[in-house]
Formats: C-alpha cells, structure tokens, sequence
C-alpha cells in the first residue's frame, strides 16, 4: 500500500487578472510507504507545506498526479475518495487552528465519529482508545481547546486523526510551536504509534536534528525540485 | 563586574476571575557588557520578568521585590520618568517586528524616533543617526532602506529595524525577548550571532530571554533557567548547559536533539495552583517524601545557585 506523487507542478497566480504566475513545485515526485518515515526539509516559502497539502487532495496541482493504492485521486469513485480521505489525514504545526474553539474535544470527536458512522454506544470506547495513545485521560473531553495547552492541543488533534486509523499521516511542522520538553514527548508519541498501528508518515519541518530522528529517508525541496538527502 | 541590573526577590502576581503567581521570588543580577539568558518553557515566567524590569506590566500586576538599574529602583521610578529610562537607558528588542513596527510610517523615521525623542533632536540629525544604526545592522544602503515602509521589507529586515531603533541611543542595557521564535534555524544563528555583536560592539549587557537552547549556548556569559515562576538555576552558560545540578535543567537538556530527545514526563504547572513543595516535584524522577512538603530555598553550589533539596 503507497501513496505516490509524481511530476507535480505547483505555481501560485497573483496580480492583475491573475496574469502574474510563481513557481512553486516544478514536476517533483515522492513515494509514502506504510510502516516508513520520509523527511522532508526546505527553507521557508520552499513548497514543504504545498506538497504536504497536495498529497492529501487538499490542494490540486496544475500538472501531475497523486495516486491512492494505485489510484489516481482525479479517477476515484466517490466511495473511493471517502477511503481516501479516511486513510490520508494531515496534522498541522497550530493545533489550536486546527480545532474549533467554540466546540468541546468530546464534540469535536463526535464529529468525526458520526462521519465514520460509529454508533453512539460505542462511540466512548472509540475515544478512549484514541486518547489512552496520546497519553491524556478522559477528563480533557469536556474543555475547550483554550483550556489545554499547546502540547495538549497537538495531542488532541493527535488523538481525533487516530480515530481514523489512517494509513498515512502528513505531519506538517507538528512540533515547531512547542517547548522542547513537549516536542520530545510528541516526537516519541509519533514513534509508538507508528510502531503499533503501522502508519507511513511524510514528516515535514525545517529543524534537521528532529527529522534525521524521525525519518527513515530525508529529502530536501530547493527551487521547486526535490532531491534525496545523503 | 559590577551589578548593572539587580533584581532581588521580585514576584508578579495578576488577580482577575483567578489568581495568577506568575513570578515568585526571583533574584539574579546582570553585570555591565554581560550576557545573561532567562530560559524556559511557555508559561514559565520569563517573559514576565523581562516586562517587570522594562516597566511594561498592566496595572493588573502586583509586583513586590525590587529591580535597582545603574543604582536605582525601577519598581518605585513615577511613570514620566521610567519613560525616559525606557528606550533611551534600556533598549527593548520585541519578539514580532510586524506588530513593533508602525505600518504607517517609514523605517528611517521610526528608527530615528529614540533620538528624537530621548535626545531631542532636529529632524534631519535624527534621519543621519538613524542611517548610521542601520548601516551597523548590516544595511549597505541605509538611507534607501530609511525610505521603505515596513511592508516592503522583509520578516528577516524588520527585527534588524527593531533591532536598530532599539539600539540608536546604544543604551547600557538591552532586553531581548524571544528574538529568534519562529525563525528558521539559518535565520535563528544569524540573528543570535547580530545580537551578541551589537551588545559586546556597542559595550551593552543583554538580557535575553529564549526558549532555544543553543542561542542560550552560543550567545550567553551566564544562563538562568526558570521554571513555574521560578529561577531553578543559573551559572556560567558552559556548565549550566553541560554539566547542570538542578533536575529540571537536566531535562530540559534531555529533551534536545543533542539529550537524544528524552522527554521529561508529564507537563508544566499552572500559575493558578502550583504544587506544593518543590514545584517541580510531580515530574522530578528524583523527589523524595520532603520534597512534596517543603519549598526549596536558592542554595550555592560551585558557581551555581540551585533551588533543588535535594542539592548538594
């Protein structure tokens, strides 16, 4: 099982009529592995985020392609695309942006767990075996997000992508806005789970110590092009 | 070396819906030309220090303690004449340029303001010493940049142009803090390696206060490390940073790339009930039974102050 891209090309348009076009992504191709870490590094502006959202279909490339188990995302079925979407999830480096201020962790859970059609009766095992991971007890399901801290946060988003069992994660900076006593917890987090539940991780940073931890294989994007780090 | 800042037994308390200790008993001093980094985690208190010592707390803050500067106590100075400290005695160097900075203005005029200000300046005088603090932060055409707007710079020229208005009157102090958040490590190295020359050039003491480690290593004479409000250690940067005393510094170091990122267990105390006893205590792999009784005083060992029982 893969996710692959290949000759994506990515440019943003500004200007007058949008006649005004900058390169971001020129024809670069990556390959996910279940199981396996791929680092990815580059200064800001590089395109590390650009092709962490293309990978998992949040943002469509002008040229090129990404494929799902062999599937190209533009040929899924709509029940395709719904595994797809299950299986691809992305973690972001803000994880209060990430998750709705106004609702509760229990509702922002429920949420997801009403899309995956859980039943209601077995939708509080489903949160403790999300949580228990992450390390947080169930005490945290009745506060709002401004009631936990930053590495709280980023667990509990953590924990809401776990109760998808995704196949692959995009982890887009996850630890770059935390202590670092708290970026150590996250890292380590991120290796048991990999090792229990088996998921392949793009991890995305600009910190080279913390991706030669994680990654299996580094890779750098510079002027668009992506290339293998020794 | 002789005491330019003093701070002694300083506690900021904020009292809203609940009661915030941010700070509690906290004393070091900074000698003149010296380099002394407050580091910690989020919510740790340094910051707080910082804005005590500038004068920049809200009124909502009750500080007792006293912080003497160049001899007197800041903590008793009328608003006027703090005012006339700030900026022109202590140079403040913040953490987001886009927010220092006015949008409306051009960089030339905002990074002549201290002068005009402070030194009572004449336009033009005020525009020449404002090129020359620019050129010394490294821009080749200082008065084509005083022309700019800041949202025709970039991230990387705005802190230089804080950097510059906060140095013009190259005052005795300067107070960074957390000049190097957010920033990529190349730009990290950069602006920590243009910090440390404008103090030791320009013959200033630089508080800095930062959560990166190895600005800490690279940049600081002395290193005082806080924790829930608290000074836990402070010594010389090499052997604070290398051989430290106090269990929270050693996990602290633990947690780095270089500890091999063994993180400490459990999570940072809220300023709204720390733990009793030592406030580290819950997360020490070291606690004994007295620990989680009895509040640690500051104690020497070698060259370090440590607030630890369980030290020597």
């Amino acid at each position: 099982m893969s996710l692959k891209a290949s000759g994506i090309t990515v440019a943003y348009c500004s200007g007058l009529l949008l006649r005004h076009s900058t390169p971001v992504l020129t024809g670069l191709s990556i390959a996910l592995e279940r199981g396996a870490t791929v680092g990815l590094m580059g200064t800001s502006g590089a395109g590390k985020s650009t092709l962490g959202r293309v990978l998992v279909g949040l943002e469509r490339p002008q040229a090129g392609m990404v494929a799902y188990r062999g599937r190209a995302l533009t040929e899924m079925s709509r029940e395709e695309r719904a595994l797809f979407r299950q299986n691809v999830q992305m973690m972001f480096q803000d994880p209060t942006a990430a998750l709705n201020p106004r609702k509760t962790i229990e509702r922002s859970f429920e949420d997801v767990l009403r899309l995956l059609r859980v039943p209601r009766a077995r939708r509080g095992e489903a949160m403790h075996d999300a949580l228990s991971p992450v390390g947080l007890d169930e005490e945290v399901l009745s506060r709002l997000p401004s009631q936990l801290s930053g590495g709280q946060n980023q667990r509990i988003a953590l924990a809401r992508i776990l109760l998808l069992d995704p196949e692959f994660i995009v982890l887009d900076e996850p630890t770059s806005a935390l202590d670092v006593s708290v970026q150590a917890q996250i890292l380590r987090l991120l290796k048991d789970i990999q090792e229990e539940r088996g998921p392949g991780y793009l991890f995305i940073s600009h910190d080279p110590d913390v991706v030669g931890f994680m990654a299996d294989r580094s890779m750098v994007i510079q002027g668009g092009k992506i290339y293998e780090k020794e | 070396m002789s005491a330019l800042l003093e701070v002694d037994g300083l506690s900021v308390t904020f009292r809203g819906a609940q009661i915030v200790q941010a700070v509690n008993d906290v004393s070091f001093a900074l000698g003149e030309r010296e380099i002394l980094a407050l580091v910690g985690e989020s919510g740790c208190g340094k910051s707080v220090i910082a804005h005590a010592v500038a004068g920049l707390l809200p009124p909502s803050a009750e500080i007792s303690g006293s912080i003497h500067f160049q001899g007197r106590d800041l903590l008793s100075l009328p608003e006027e004449e703090m005012v006339g400290v700030r900026g022109d005695r202590i140079g403040i160097i913040l953490q987001n340029p886009s927010l220092a900075l006015n949008p409306l203005h051009t960089v030339g005029r905002q990074v002549a303001e201290p002068l005009r200000v402070h030194r009572g300046e004449g336009k033009e005088r005020a525009l020449e010493g404002a090129a020359r603090a620019l050129l010394r932060l490294g821009f080749a055409d200082p008065e084509g940049t005083a022309a700019l707007y800041p949202s025709m710079c970039s991230g990387g020229m705005n802190q230089r142009v804080v950097t510059a208005a906060s140095t013009v009157l190259d005052p005795p102090l300067l107070i960074a803090d957390e000049p190097t958040k957010g920033l990529d490590r190349e730009r990290v190295a950069e602006i920590a390696r243009e910090l440390e020359g404008i103090a030791r050039e320009g013959g200033a003491a630089l508080l800095l206060i930062t959560h990166d480690l190895r600005v800490a290593r690279s940049v600081a004479d002395r290193v005082a490390v806080c924790y829930a409000g608290e000074i836990v250690e402070v010594g010389p940067a090499s052997s604070v940073l290398s051989a430290p005393h106090h269990p929270y510094t050693r996990g602290l170091l633990g947690s780095t790339p270089e500890g091999g990122f063994v993180p400490i267990p459990g999570s940072s105390p809220s300023s709204i009930s720390p733990p009793h006893g030592c406030r580290f205590h819950p997360r020490c792999p070291c606690r004994t039974d007295r620990c989680t009784r009895e509040h640690p005083a500051s104690v020497r060992i070698g060259d370090h102050e440590v607030r630890c029982l369980l030290c020597p």
